[in-house]
C-alpha cells in the first residue's frame, strides 16, 4: 500500500510561507510558464534553473545540493519514491506536510471535496466531521488545471460533495475547461439532486462526460434510511436519481453488500429494474473494513460466501434484464463462476493486495484482490485457481 | 460508540396505518392469489396475506409487508415517493399507445398455389387475377399509411401468397422508399410468402432492399405435407430450401418462421421444436388454430378443443424449458410476449394480447380491394362475410374517417379490458388483451363471455402456468428473464 | 365406479346475508362461476339466496364444489369492494400523475 501523505524530511522553504500545489516534472527543461507550480522531481543529473521548486527524496539530497544552490528544495523519505511525472503534490512548509492529491499512473484519482455529509452511513469508509473544510473545494479548483489533459479518469467524493453548493459547480466547471476529455465521477448520496433547480444547475454544466454514483442500499425504504442513520433519504436519493436522469444526466446505482443488505438484494435489484430502469449501471461493491465499518463490525461483517447466492441471483437477474451491472470489490474465488465475467477490478491501486492463499492462483491477473484493509476480516473461503 | 440508532427508529409503528394502492387479485390456486398493482408488477401471496392487508390487519413485521410496500401494493409514512414511481411505471406502460399503427398489412392477392384446409383467409385459387391488388389501391394505401403518425413504419405483405404478385410488391417498395426520402420514417418491409414459388431474382432484390421474410413451417416433412397441401406434395421440401436460400442471400436472422397447431400436430409438439432446432431457429411461436377463413369451413378449427391446445402448449413449453437447461438456447415466442409483460416494465406490441384492443392500433389492413380492416383477424372474418371491423376503403375514405371510424372505436371502446366485465377485476388483465375480433367470431359480441370464451381460457392457463412455474423454480425466473424484449 | 342418475343434481342452494354482504359482490360472484352454472338470485328475509341451475347435472359432491366456490367468490369480492372504495381516489391520482406531467419514463 502506497502512503499518500507523509512530511518532507527536510525544506529550505520558510515556515511561514503559504502552502503550495506542486506539479512534478521529469523534464530537465521546462518552459517556465507556471514557476509557481512547476516542480523538478529530481533523480540525480543537472538541474534545470527554469525551477523554482525541486522535490527529491533522501537518497538524492546529496546529489541535488551539489547541483543547485538556489531555489526551493523539498527532501522526501524514500518511501515517496513512486511518486512520478505529472504527479501533483500538496506541500505545507509549516508542518513540511506533504499529500498526493493527484497521480498520473493511478487508475483512478479522487479529489475530496468536503469531509462533512448528511448521511453517517454504518459502513463509511471517510466518517464525516462537521468542519469548515470550504479551502478543499479552493485547492481542487487550483489543482485541476495542473493536470495533464490526457487524464482518463476523474473521481469527486466526499463527505457529500453536493453539500458544499457553489464551489461544487465551480470545481464541475474547471473540468470542464481543463479536462473536457476527461470523464468525471462523483460519488454522492444524490439527495441535493432532489431539489430541481439543483438538478438542473448541475445539467447546466454541460460537460460531456460527468456521472454521479448514488448508493441504495434497499427497496425498503426503512432499511436504506437505516443503513444511512437518516430518516427520509430514501425518498429524497429516489427523487435525485429520477430528476438527474429526466434531465438526460448518467446515473450509476452503488450497492454495498453487507449484513443489512445481503438478503433484499434479491428485491432490490428488481425495484431497480421496474423503478429505475434508466440508469446507466448498477455496480455490487465489497465492504470496505475501514472507517466506521471498524466500529459495526458486528453487525456489518458476512463472509462475502455466504452472500454468494444472493449475489448472483441479483446480478443475473439484471444481467436478464440488459441492464449494465457490475461487481466491484470481490475476489473471484468468492463468487459465483456465472458472474465472474461482470465482475471488475476496481480497488484503487494503492489499495490493493492479495495474500498467502492466493498463491499460484490462475486468475489473479483478473480479480479484484484485497483491500489491504482486508487485514481485519475477510472471507475463510479464498483459495487458488489451479489450472 | 453509541452514534448510531437502531433499525427500529427507522420503523413505521405498525397499527395498521397504510395506504391500499389500487391492485386487482385473483386465485393461482387454491391457496394462493396473484395480485397485481396499475403498473402491471405482481405478486404471489396466500389467500390469508391478500385478506389481511386489505383489512389492514398485515404488520411491518410480517414478511410479506415490506415485499408489498416495495412493489408499492400498499404505502405508509416511511415513503413519500411510492405513488410518483407508481405513475411513472404507468407511464411506462402506456408508451406503446403512443405509437399509433406502425403495422401495416397490404394483401397483395388472396390467390395462392397451396391449398391448406386449416387457411384462415379463404384463400382463392391461382388463376383468378380478380383477386389481386392493382396498383391505384397500393397508391391510395401508401398514401394512408404515411399519413400515420408513427416514426417506425412496417409494410408487410400477405396473401394468399404474395410472391404471386411479385410486381406490385416492387411497386409499393420503390414507390414507399421514394415517399420515405421526404418523409424520414424507420421503414421495413416483410413479405409473408410459403417459399414455394420464389426465385433467386426475388432474393436478390429483397437483399437490395433490405426486406424480411417471413415464412410457414408447421414441423417435421410429414407433418408439415399433411397440414399444407400443394400440387407436387412437395410444401415441406420447399419451404425448407427456401430458408436455406433466403438466409444464404438475407443473413441468417432476417428470415423467420411461423407453425400453426393442427389436430395432427398436438402429439408432435417436440418433433416440431425439434425442426425448429434444427433449422436453427431462435425459437418458435406456438400457435393455436383461429376461428377464422376455411380453419372453419372445413372444421379443422373444431378439430380439437383448447384444453388440448393448453396441454400441447404446456407440454412444448416444458421440453423447451429442458432444451435451455441442456444448453440449446431456445425461446417459446407467445411466452416471451407475456413474460415482457409480466417481468418489465415495457409493453410489447403485440395485437393480440392489447388493451385497449390493437386493432387499428398497433396493426392496420389493406386488403386486396382497398378495403382497410383493423387488423387481420378482422379481415380474415371479412371474408366470411362479418364486415363488421371494416374500416373503409382507400378509394372511398379520408384517414380521418377510417381511423375515428365506428368501426374501429365502438368494439375499442367496449371491448376495453380495463372495464369489461370480469376483466376489470381480474389480476392477469395487464398481461392480457380484449381480443374483441376474437370475440365477434365465436361470440358474436365484442366483448363475450368470458367464462365460455376459449380465448380467456387459454390465455388464463398459460399467465397461471408462467407464474407458477416462476414461483417455483428460480433458475426458470431467470430463463424466462431473459427471453423478455 | 359408475355415478347412478339419481345421485345427479340440477341444481343447488346457498343464500348469503345482505346485512354482511352487499347484492353487488353476490351479482358479480354469481357472473364468475357461469362457466357452469347459471345463478337465479333473489331475496328473502334480508338474504340473498342464490340458486345455481348446472349447466348439465352434477355429482353431489361437485355441486357442494361449485357451492363452495361460489362462497369464495362472494367472499373475494368483498375484498374487492374493499380495495376498490379505498383507492378509488388515489387511483385517479396515480393516472394524473402518469398522464398529465411530461416527465420521465423508462426506454427500451
Amino acid at each position: 500500500m502506497l502512503a499518500l501523505s507523509g512530511f518532507a524530511t527536510w525544506t529550505n522553504v520558510d515556515g511561514g510561507s503559504p502552502k503550495a500545489l506542486l506539479r512534478l516534472s521529469t523534464d530537465s527543461v521546462v518552459d517556465a510558464s507556471d514557476r509557481q507550480h512547476d516542480a523538478y522531481l529530481f533523480r540525480g543529473g543537472p538541474v534545470s534553473p527554469d525551477y523554482e521548486w525541486v522535490v527529491t527524496f533522501e537518497r538524492f539530497r546529496a546529489d541535488v545540493e551539489a547541483a543547485r544552490t538556489s531555489g526551493k528544495f523539498i527532501v522526501l523519505p524514500n518511501h515517496f519514491e513512486y511518486l512520478a511525472g505529472g504527479d501533483v503534490i500538496r506541500f505545507v512548509p509549516g508542518r513540511k506536510a506533504v499529500r498526493v492529491l493527484f497521480r498520473a499512473s493511478a487508475n483512478a484519482n479522487y479529489f475530496l471535496t468536503t469531509e462533512r455529509c448528511n448521511h453517517y452511513c454504518l459502513m463509511c469508509s471517510q466518517p464525516p466531521k462537521d468542519v469548515d473544510d470550504g479551502w478543499l473545494a479552493d485547492e481542487i479548483c487550483e489543482a485541476i488545471p495542473l493536470l495533464p489533459t490526457a487524464t482518463p479518469f476523474l473521481g469527486i467524493t466526499g463527505g457529500e460533495p453536493t453539500i458544499i453548493g457553489e464551489p461544487f459547480f465551480r470545481i464541475l466547471s474547471k473540468a470542464r475547461d481543463h479536462l473536457p476529455n476527461t470523464p468525471v465521477h462523483i460519488l454522492s448520496n444524490g439527495r441535493s439532486f432532489s431539489d430541481t433547480a439543483f438538478a438542473r444547475r448541475y445539467a447546466q454544466i454541460g460537460h460531456g462526460a460527468l456521472s454521479v454514483g448514488i448508493p441504495l442500499y434497499a427497496a425498503d425504504p426503512e432499511i436504506h434510511d437505516y443503513v444511512v442513520q437518516s430518516k427520509g433519504a430514501f425518498d429524497e436519493t429516489i427523487a435525485g436519481i429520477m430528476n438527474l436522469k429526466s434531465l438526460g444526466q448518467e446515473v450509476e446505482i452503488r450497492v454495498v453488500v453487507h449484513k443489512q443488505t445481503y438478503k433484499g438484494l434479491t428485491e432490490l435489484s428488481e425495484f431497480i429494474f421496474r423503478n429505475l430502469t434508466f440508469v446507466d449501471h448498477v455496480t455490487f461493491m465489497g465492504l470496505e473494513i475501514t472507517g466506521f465499518t471498524r466500529a459495526n463490525m458486528d453487525s456489518l461483517w458476512i463472509d462475502p460466501y455466504d452472500y454468494r447466492s444472493e449475489l448472483r441471483n441479483a446480478v443475473r437477474y439484471l444481467a436478464a434484464a440488459r441492464m449494465n451491472v457490475s461487481v466491484y470489490n470481490h475476489q473471484l474465488c468468492v463468487l459465483d463462476g456465472s458472474i465472474h465475467a461482470l465482475a471488475k477490478q476496481s480497488i484503487s491501486d494503492w489499495k490493493n493486495e492479495y495474500v498467502a492463499e492466493c498463491e499460484g492462483c490462475t486468475k489473479k491477473d483478473e480479480c479484484g484482490g484485497f483491500f489491504a484493509s482486508s487485514k481485519i476480516a475477510r472471507s475463510a473461503h479464498i483459495s487458488p485457481f489451479l489450472s | 460508540m453509541t452514534k448510531f440508532s437502531p433499525l427500529s427508529e427507522f420503523q413505521a409503528t405498525g397499527d395498521g396505518h397504510y395506504q391500499l394502492a389500487p391492485f386487482r387479485f385473483s386465485p393461482l390456486d387454491n391457496e394462493r392469489y396473484v395480485i397485481t398493482n396499475q403498473a402491471g408488477e405482481y405478486s404471489v401471496q396466500p389467500r390469508s396475506v391478500v385478506a389481511a392487508l386489505v383489512r389492514h390487519e398485515l404488520k411491518p413485521s410480517d414478511s410479506a409487508y415490506s415485499r408489498l410496500r416495495s412493489k408499492h401494493f400498499l404505502f405508509d409514512s416511511s415513503s413519500t415517493i411510492g405513488p410518483v414511481m407508481l405513475a411513472t411505471k404507468v407511464r411506462t406502460k402506456a408508451k406503446r399507445l403512443a405509437n399509433f399503427t406502425a403495422l401495416h398489412i397490404m394483401v397483395m392477392s388472396l390467390r395462392c398455389e397451396h391449398s391448406c384446409p386449416y387457411c384462415q383467409v379463404s384463400r382463392q385459387s391461382e388463376d383468378r387475377s380478380a383477386f389481386d391488388m392493382t396498383k391505384e389501391t397500393a397508391e391510395k394505401a401508401l398514401g394512408l399509411i404515411f399519413q400515420s403518425p408513427s416514426p417506425a413504419i412496417k409494410i408487410e405483405f400477405q396473401g394468399g401468397e404474395p410472391l404471386l404478385n411479385f410486381d406490385l410488391i416492387r411497386f409499393v417498395v420503390e414507390k414507399a422508399e421514394s415517399i420515405n426520402e421526404v418523409e424520414k420514417r424507420s421503414l421495413q418491409f416483410v413479405i409473408t410468402t410459403n417459399l414455394a414459388v420464389v426465385t433467386n431474382q426475388i432474393f436478390e432484390y429483397c437483399k437490395e432492399h433490405d426486406i424480411l421474410i417471413s415464412t410457414s413451417l408447421d414441423g417435421p416433412a410429414k407433418l408439415h405435407n399433411a397440414n399444407r397441401p400443394r400440387p407436387g406434395k412437395n410444401s415441406y421440401e420447399l419451404a425448407i430450401e427456401g430458408i436455406h436460400r433466403a438466409r444464404a442471400a438475407l443473413g441468417h436472422e432476417r428470415v423467420s418462421a411461423l407453425m400453426t397447431t393442427t389436430k395432427a400436430s398436438l402429439g408432435m409438439g417436440r418433433e416440431i421444436i425439434d425442426e425448429y432446432v434444427r433449422m436453427h431457429f431462435p425459437g418458435i411461436f406456438l400457435r393455436p388454430l383461429s376461428p377464422y377463413g376455411f380453419a372453419v369451413k372445413t372444421k379443422w378449427y373444431a378439430s380439437y378443443d383448447t384444453e388440448s391446445w393448453v396441454d400441447f402448449y404446456f407440454d412444448g413449453l416444458e421440453y423447451i424449458i429442458e432444451l435451455n437447461r441442456r444448453g440449446t438456447p431456445f425461446i417459446e415466442f407467445y411466452a416471451s410476449t407475456i413474460l415482457t409483460k409480466m417481468l418489465t416494465p415495457f409493453e410489447p406490441d403485440y395485437v393480440d394480447l392489447m388493451s385497449p384492443a390493437g386493432i387499428g392500433i398497433s396493426a392496420v389492413v389493406y386488403n386486396y380491394d382497398g378495403d382497410v380492416y383493423a387488423s387481420d383477424e378482422a379481415r380474415m372474418l371479412a371474408e366470411m362475410g362479418d364486415k363488421s371491423f371494416r374500416l373503409g376503403n382507400v378509394h372511398r375514405n379520408t384517414y380521418a374517417e377510417i381511423f375515428t371510424s365506428d368501426a374501429l372505436l365502438d368494439p375499442i371502446e367496449q371491448s376495453f379490458a380495463g372495464s369489461a366485465p370480469m376483466c376489470s377485476e381480474c389480476a392477469f388483465e395487464p398481461f392480457c388483451g380484449s381480443e374483441p375480433v376474437f370475440h365477434k367470431a365465436t361470440q358474436d359480441d365484442f366483448v363475450g363471455l368470458k367464462t365460455r370464451s376459449s380465448f380467456c381460457y387459454r390465455n388464463m392457463a398459460i399467465f397461471k402456468r408462467l407464474i407458477g412455474l416462476m414461483e417455483e423454480d428460480p433458475s426458470i425466473r431467470e430463463l424466462f428473464m431473459g427471453w423478455t424484449r | 365406479m359408475q355415478a347412478e342418475p339419481s345421485e345427479l343434481v340440477a341444481s343447488a342452494t346457498e343464500s348469503f346475508d345482505l346485512s354482511v354482504f352487499s347484492m353487488d359482490c353476490i351479482k358479480r360472484a354469481g357472473y364468475r362461476i357461469t362457466a357452469k352454472a347459471s345463478v337465479n338470485i333473489s331475496t328473502e328475509a334480508g338474504n340473498a339466496v342464490c340458486v345455481l341451475h348446472f349447466t348439465k347435472p352434477v355429482s353431489r359432491e361437485d355441486a357442494a364444489k361449485a357451492v363452495e366456490g361460489l362462497r369464495l367468490e362472494v367472499l373475494d369480492q368483498d375484498l374487492r369492494s374493499v380495495v376498490a372504495a379505498e383507492t378509488a381516489t388515489l387511483r385517479n391520482t396515480i393516472l394524473a400523475l402518469a398522464f398529465s406531467r411530461s416527465g420521465l419514463q423508462s426506454v427500451d
